[in-house]
């Protein structure tokens, strides 16, 4: 008969094993506190390195804001100034230069023929375009940009004189025919001059052959717009 | 370890530590990672917006000197055109016949009569506050003079100011001086409608009249 006794008390008890209890406690928490310093550390790194970016980009903007600024500034009155000049440029556009007009009318009038009285006047026409509604995604600001709308100048001109000579009606015909397709006056004109009315002077004599008349003719349209590349005012 | 060996002190004193990390754990999660985390997203997010920012500027101001000699070019001409070509809204009447005045005197014309000509309109008014800068005043214009006089005249004022428009002309014969005519005549000078909202900065003044 074989008795086993333990003699090794329960505190005394090793584990058996590569290694010990004790050692697997301190490894695992050291690993912990490794793992965590050196993530701790890394987060550390990275966070004075953003910090310093930050610190770097903060002095460049800095430096560049009020320069941007001006910028944007400059852009904007650029903008504005161009339009300004956009403007003044519709309203040459939609004038009419009289000079070589009034110099060609003295050329084709012919010698029997008497002006009496030339008119022109001129009319305004003008109206707001619609503000157009910001498309989705579309700068509300940028969409009401707005537009110059449509103003437009067109002008009636009338003569009213006396032509005398035997074939007065004829030469009369002939001028408003000879003012209606001369090169300078003919672009203007929505369409021919009309001889308006026609008769003879009764404050002359019947011995005097005189007629008296009216011609009109009316412009085409112009606008007040800054007129696009290639096209003539 | 045999949980059911332990004793009762040694058990005590295990929950006790588990105790201890669990709160530990829980108050580095919650006092010092996530302010630590979330301040640095802010600051990171921070250095994104800078950084955009930063190119924002640099793409816009890449043509800055072209921008620069293009501004100085329109502000110059737009400071002449200011100048000359617009009438301001403070005495319009008193600037235009300066004007009318001076050109007449060129060509030896003596102006009669020059009186400003009612040019209130709504559609205008409704236009200034919206899109135009600028409105039509007019002037009638009365004077005696010859065909090549007229001529001369409409010549001196038209190339004095490229926007001005002679709207009305109306020639009437005298009986008393046939080579002499009455010359009635409307002519019409942008006018500033409402201010402009522009700085020239290099200026350091708001446009005249203005």
């Amino acid at each position: 008969m074989s008795i086993r006794v333990n003699l090794i008390k329960p505190e005394e008890a090793r584990r058996q094993g590569v290694v010990g209890m004790k050692f697997l406690t301190y490894v695992s928490a050291s690993t912990a506190v490794a793992i965590l310093l050196i993530f701790g550390g890394l987060s550390f790194m990275r966070y004075e390195t953003g910090k310093n970016d930050l610190t770097a980009a903060l002095n460049i903007w800095e430096t560049r804001e009020p320069m941007y600024n001006k910028s944007l500034k400059m852009k904007e009155d650029l903008a504005t100034e161009k339009r300004f000049q956009q403007e003044l440029r519709g309203w040459q556009a939609a004038r009419i230069e009289w000079k070589p007009l009034l110099i060609e009318l003295r050329k084709i009038c012919p010698p029997t023929v008497q002006l009496r009285r030339l008119g022109i006047q001129g009319d305004l026409f003008i109206k707001q375009k619609p503000a157009a509604a910001p498309v989705d995604g579309e700068d509300s600001a940028k969409a009401a940009a707005p537009s110059l709308g449509l103003a437009m100048r067109w002008y009636t001109i009338t003569m009213d004189g006396k032509a005398a000579g035997a074939m007065a009606e004829d030469i009369v015909v002939q001028f408003v025919r000879a003012f209606g397709s001369d090169p300078l006056f003919k672009p203007l004109f929505e369409k021919p001059p009309q001889l308006n009315s026609l008769q003879r002077d009764t404050t002359q004599g019947p011995d005097q052959p005189v007629r008296i008349f009216t011609i009109e003719g009316s412009t085409q349209k112009r606008e007040m717009r800054e007129p696009r590349a290639g096209q003539s005012p | 370890m045999d949980w059911a060996s332990l004793s009762k002190e040694k058990k005590q004193a295990l929950i006790l530590v588990a105790m201890w990390v669990v709160g530990g754990i829980s108050a580095l999660y919650y006092f010092v990672l996530t302010p630590y985390f979330a301040n640095r997203t802010a600051s990171v997010n921070e250095l994104d917006v800078l950084a955009a920012k930063i190119e924002q500027a640099a793409v816009a101001m890449r043509g800055e000197s072209r921008l620069q000699a293009e501004y100085a070019l329109c502000t110059e001409e737009f400071k002449q055109a200011i100048e000359n070509y617009i009438v301001p809204m403070d005495n319009p009447l008193s600037w235009v016949t300066e004007k009318v005045y001076a050109n007449a005197r060129q060509v030896g014309v003596d102006v009669q009569t020059v009186a400003e000509v009612g040019s209130g309109s709504p559609y205008w008014d409704a236009a200034v506050k919206s899109e135009r800068s600028v409105r039509p005043y007019g002037v009638r214009i009365v004077t005696e003079c010859s065909y090549q006089q007229l001529i001369d005249l409409i010549e001196v004022l038209e190339k004095s100011n490229p926007a001005l428009c002679i709207t009305d002309i109306s020639i009437s014969p005298q009986d008393q001086s046939p080579s002499k005519h009455i010359l009635n005549m409307t002519v019409e000078w942008p006018m500033w409608g409402r201010q402009l909202k522009i700085g020239l900065a290099e200026t350091n003044k708001p446009p005249e009249g203005v």
